[in-house]
């Protein structure tokens, strides 16, 4: 059977975001996204994957396709070690995992801090970042999850980094 | 432990639907002539009917049982022979309650369909008909528990047409009550209170229906398809997981063979429960053919053309999952072979053949694939006619000179269809394709063989479960990769002497591999890197059974066979081409299925895009 989804505890305005962080970059997905936050275990390889795809994990027999974030959102690429996180989203069409810097903490967001006017500067269909929000003393990019891990029609990852330059000024 | 109205709506539908599958199934049995058992478990069924409906409520779904129970007594009990005319009246009161259960379940109250009324008037007029034949009305006829009054096979052979059972008598074992069943008469409750929902019937294993036609004394209940899914998983895991412990490094310089023993032991174990938990998600194959009987007879009807079926299971049994996707390939096939491959009466006379068209469908186990073959004694495909359509519907160019085998498989092709008419059968805008495509999607594969003048074949291979494979796995640029064994034909370490490369016109490279020249396909060039050699001869290929004929695949790095747990392909894993599914090897390394088909299918684009 399946269950309603729970009724949101902070009320319709506030929801809770898992921060992280990708190279000089604050991002957040939204807390009901996230199953788990790993460490890096061995990456398999796979030739054909998109490039923004480091490879696949094996998590408890479960094959989670596991997403170079720096690279989907037109950063340098990070390095990638035993200790690197990778948090595991579950989405509609099955669990990604996506590898950043650090988790830093979960924060709550409500919508009134979200800074729409960023949003109309991409408008392809796969443009991933839904707005920022301003966390106690920065910015954070927060991120549709299911688009984040869709791979780009076009190459706006580019355009991520340069408008969040632009917005961190 | 009670239930919500909807769950008891549910199970009523379920072994409603049961029932009436059951009930088939007996009426067809019935007209080939077959025991008293059909008969016994036909009045059953509708016994169960009637009285389930009447304890939801349902009271449209129980009239409608009742009158045609009436009508099947006519035969069980008052020596009326089971005509064709009797049989068709019974198929289609079924259809009726099959309609109005849905309709009824649906509402979640007593509901009529249009159809109803037309049912009624032709059992009350056959009951009018034959009135004669029973001599006052019983009124016992409807109390719980009669049914156990008819089980002795003797007295009821007795009272029937003695004429009608000499062909094939009844086997001498008892009349074998679905337990089911048996309970379900004690059970059941005097009519309750309208509008309550009621206390569901007990429930009869999904095996019921078989065993009360087919004499299987196995016990057998029915199990939810997710705790069985579960049970596969679980088992799946625990290998995996004691894989990981097996192998643990600090074990690699144990010096300890009592320890050695004892993994060995729980290996095994585990080897037989992931086999036996692979076994309860097959259920044997004759269930689909089954279905298809009434498919065959219809057809017989519809086309005019006398047709028999004719079923050779071998106890074949596949994945549950699979049975109900095999269904509508099956039924196209047939109603394909009833249109197109069976001449009419009168032709076939002419040409010396039995006026009745046979139709054969067969089932074998062969290694990992169940083999399904539908077979047609009619006069085979007309192989000028197929090529003249593939070359107007430029499926093919015009100076074309294909194989009479490649000719054959082009009724497969998309968008291709001989029928000079449109049918009522087959032509319905679904072709042959769909069925490939179906097929495929199993992970299977289709081939047709046509004898002039003797009939068709279409063979279908599928695996046998959908749950393992056996995979042969490569490593190409630091990937893993499964192809799968059931269409490896060959494994070849290449002698230049022998294996000779060769090119052709076109561009096509091929290896020559026991005088046969197949064509090349590079694992790495399909997975968009250079491909590491064209010197074959140093390094091992396979070759590949495929729709498109054979293939051959030289292999970078062999790692192994191994038996994985298939798992749908990720989202993200899609833009692989000629993946298939994936799987996690015992070592925990992932691995990706490819599919045969598209791995030749590839290279053969490739090749139309150079030239």
């Amino acid at each position: 059977m399946q269950s309603p989804p729970p009724p949101d505890a902070d009320g319709p305005l506030t929801r809770t975001y898992l921060a992280f962080s990708v190279d000089r970059l604050e991002c957040a997905v939204p807390v009901s996204a996230v199953t788990e936050i790993i460490r890096c275990p061995e990456l398999d390889r796979l030739p054909g994957l998109s490039r923004y795809f480091h490879g696949v994990i094996n998590l408890r027999s479960r094959v989670i396709p596991v997403l170079d974030t720096h690279r989907r959102l037109g950063l340098a690429d990070g390095s990638l070690g035993k200790w690197t996180p990778i948090i595991v989203l579950q989405l509609e069409d099955g669990p990604v995992g996506i590898l950043v810097d650090a988790a830093t903490e979960v924060v709550q967001i409500g919508p009134e801090i979200f800074e729409e006017q960023l949003r109309g500067t991409d408008t392809s269909a796969s443009y991933p970042v839904r707005g920022m929000a301003r966390l106690e003393d920065r910015l954070a990019v927060v991120l549709d999850p299911a688009l984040l891990v869709s791979a780009p029609a076009s190459e706006d990852g580019a355009s991520v980094a340069s408008l969040i330059a632009q917005a961190a000024q | 432990m009670s239930l919500t109205a909807s769950e008891a709506y549910e199970l009523y539908a379920t072994e409603g639907f049961e029932m009436l599958e059951l009930a088939e199934e007996s009426v067809l049995a019935l007209e080939d002539g077959q025991g008293v058992d059909d008969l016994n478990a036909l009045y059953r069924a509708m016994h169960t009917l009637k009285g389930n409906s009447r304890v939801v409520g349902f009271d449209s779904a129980e009239r409608l049982a009742h009158r045609a129970e009436d009508v099947v007594a006519l035969v069980r009990d008052y020596g009326l022979p089971p005509t064709p005319a009797w049989a068709t009246l019974i198929l289609t009161s079924l259809d009726t309650i099959r309609a109005v259960i849905t309709a009824s379940v649906e509402q979640r109250a007593d509901t009529t369909v249009p159809a109803m009324d037309a049912t009624f008037t032709a059992l009350d007029a056959f009951l009018a008909e034959h009135e004669d034949l029973v001599p006052e009305k019983e009124e016992a006829m409807d109390a719980p528990g009669d049914i156990f009054l008819f089980d002795d096979e003797g007295e009821a052979r007795h009272i029937l047409d003695p004429n009608f059972w000499s062909e094939a008598p009844p086997a001498s074992e008892p009349v074998p009550s679905a337990p089911a069943a048996e309970e379900k008469a004690d059970e059941e409750p005097p009519a309750p209170e309208r509008n309550e929902p009621a206390p569901a019937p007990p429930t009869a294993g999904s095996d019921a229906p078989k065993s009360a036609t087919k004499a299987k004394a196995v016990p057998t209940f029915r199990v939810s398809a997710t705790k069985i899914d579960q049970v596969m998983s679980l088992a799946g895991e625990l290998h995996l997981a004691l894989g990981a412990v097996f192998d643990h490094p600090a074990l690699t310089d144990l010096d300890a063979d009592d320890f050695h023993v004892q993994t060995h032991r729980v290996e095994k174990i585990v080897q037989e429960l992931q086999d036996a938990a692979a076994g309860l998600g097959l259920t044997p194959v004759v269930g689909v053919f089954t279905r298809a009987k009434r498919v065959v007879r219809d057809l017989a009807i519809e086309t005019g053309k006398p047709l028999q079926l004719v079923i050779d299971d071998r106890g074949a049994e596949v994945d549950r999952a699979l049975v109900d996707r095999l269904y509508d390939p099956l039924v196209h096939l047939i109603r394909n072979a009833a249109d197109h491959g069976i001449e009419p009466p009168e032709t076939r006379e002419r040409v010396g053949k039995p006026p009745e068209g046979t139709l054969t469908l067969s089932a074998r186990q062969d290694g990992g694939q169940i083999v399904i073959q539908i077979r047609d004694d009619g006069g085979g495909l007309d192989r000028d006619r197929i090529l003249r359509r593939a070359i107007e519907r430029g499926l093919l160019p015009r100076d074309a000179r294909p194989s009479d085998r490649e000719i054959d498989q082009l009724i497969f092709a998309p968008g291709f269809s001989t029928a000079e008419r449109v049918s009522n059968l087959s032509g319905r805008g679904v072709g042959m394709d769909v069925v490939l495509s179906t097929i495929r999607e199993l992970g299977g594969r289709a081939e047709v063989t046509s004898y002039a003048g003797e009939g068709t074949q279409v063979e279908l291979r599928v695996p046998l479960t959908m749950a393992f494979t056996e995979v042969l796995v490569v490593e190409v640029d630091g990937g893993y990769f499964g192809i799968p064994m059931s269409g490896v034909l060959a494994m070849v370490q290449p002698d230049p002497e022998e294996n000779v490369v060769v090119t052709s016109s076109e561009g096509e490279v091929s290896l020559r591999i026991h005088g046969e020249l197949l064509p090349l396909r590079w694992l790495d060039g399909l997975l968009g890197r250079p491909t590491t050699g064209l010197n074959p001869q140093q390094r091992l290929v396979v070759a590949i059974q495929t729709t498109g004929g054979r293939i051959a695949v030289p292999i970078p790095n062999l790692i192994g066979t191994e038996s994985v747990t298939i798992k749908p392909l990720p989202e993200a894993l899609r833009t692989i081409p000629a993946a298939a599914a994936c799987g996690v090897l015992r070592s925990g390394r992932v691995v990706v299925i490819l599919d045969g088909e598209q791995v030749a299918a590839c290279g053969r684009a490739e090749l139309s895009k150079a030239s």
